[in-house]
């Protein structure tokens, strides 16, 4: 078990890339800016003039910002970079950002950014906070 | 005299520090349960409303039952350095206790709403103090604590989730407020 979630097996199924740091989280990496914390709280990084609200659609919107649109699935596609936005009844909880090789990245809250194999590697299974994936995005890689 | 709690079953002395609260009796001022601690095989408790004065008991018994005895309880009387020293340790370990709540997560909202934070913040003023301190050694989320303390924001726009420049607007309010020597 690595950081509380059952099925990551360091080595196996994924790899850190970077020491824990508390400068940003999860939805700044996925939005490739590691120099800020992002989410929609009064002392936080948000987006101006969307809704801060702990929503999916705000979450979604958010993303509108830097180019991003809703899409079908995880998929690699060609031409595509892609998010994978995890969450619980409560809200949006985690991002995920996918890598060329059709791997994913994730930035732990302020724990590692690692490489997952998988987006079900970071799905709830009762001891971990992100929930499941509630809606991917895409924008055209430039 | 002797008075009674209840108690968990684990060992002596790391059992105490786990106990939710206390339900003592007796003529005297309220202790903070949450506040114990332990030293020469002394209990001391932090008593409410006054942060100079602590309460201490003696040689407890059978916690193997689920409950233990005080023989004798008395009072120290604390100096302003020693209550801040009291303080802080509580600050620190409440701080230790808040970074292992918080887990993985990215929610701003969750991190400053577990309950050792939320018992940082009910510190109050005293709290201040290390809490900058904290900031210029630790870059952290503490700008909800320290504006709920304060009741002040000196947190630019352009700074929000930028936990460095974040941690020196608090510091730079610190010093134009007097809990910071320039």
């Amino acid at each position: 078990m690595f950081r509380g979630f059952p099925y990551l097996t360091l080595g196996t199924n994924f790899i850190e890339t970077s020491p824990a740091s508390k400068l940003y989280n999860c939805i700044a990496w996925t939005a490739e800016d590691d120099s800020r914390w992002w989410w929609p709280h009064p002392y936080s990084y948000w987006p101006p003039n969307v809704a801060m609200e702990e929503t999916r659609e705000a979450f979604v919107e958010a993303y509108g910002t830097i180019g991003f649109e809703e899409c079908a699935d995880g998929s690699l596609e060609a031409g595509f970079e892609k998010i994978a936005l995890y969450g619980t009844a409560d809200g949006p909880k985690h991002a995920a950002r996918q890598l060329s090789d059709g791997s994913w990245t994730s930035k732990l809250g302020p724990f590692e950014d690692i490489t997952h194999q998988t987006l079900e590697s970071l799905h709830d299974h009762g001891l971990t906070p992100y929930g499941h994936v509630v809606a991917f995005l895409r924008r055209q890689k430039t | 005299m002797d008075y009674l709690s209840e108690a968990s079953e684990a060992q002596v002395p790391e059992w105490i520090f786990n106990l939710p609260s206390l339900a003592l009796s007796g003529d005297y001022p309220k202790p903070n349960g949450q506040t114990v601690s332990w030293s020469n095989g002394d209990i001391h408790f932090d008593i409410e409303d006054d942060p100079h004065e602590q309460l201490i008991f003696e040689s407890m018994v059978t916690p193997a039952e689920r409950h233990f005895t005080f023989r004798s309880w008395d009072f120290l009387a604390l100096d302003n350095q020693q209550v801040r020293t009291s303080e802080q340790l509580r600050f620190q370990e409440l701080t230790r206790q808040w970074q292992i709540e918080c887990g993985s997560s990215s929610s701003l909202t969750w991190i400053t709403s577990r309950p050792s934070y939320l018992q940082i913040i009910a510190m109050g003023e005293m709290a201040i103090p290390f809490i900058l301190e904290e900031l210029h050694n630790r870059p952290d989320h503490w700008s909800t604590a320290l504006s709920a303390i304060t009741n002040d924001n000196p947190i630019p726009q352009e700074h929000r989730g930028n936990l460095r420049a974040m941690a020196e607007d608090w510091i730079s309010w610190g010093k134009e407020n007097g809990y910071i020597d320039d």
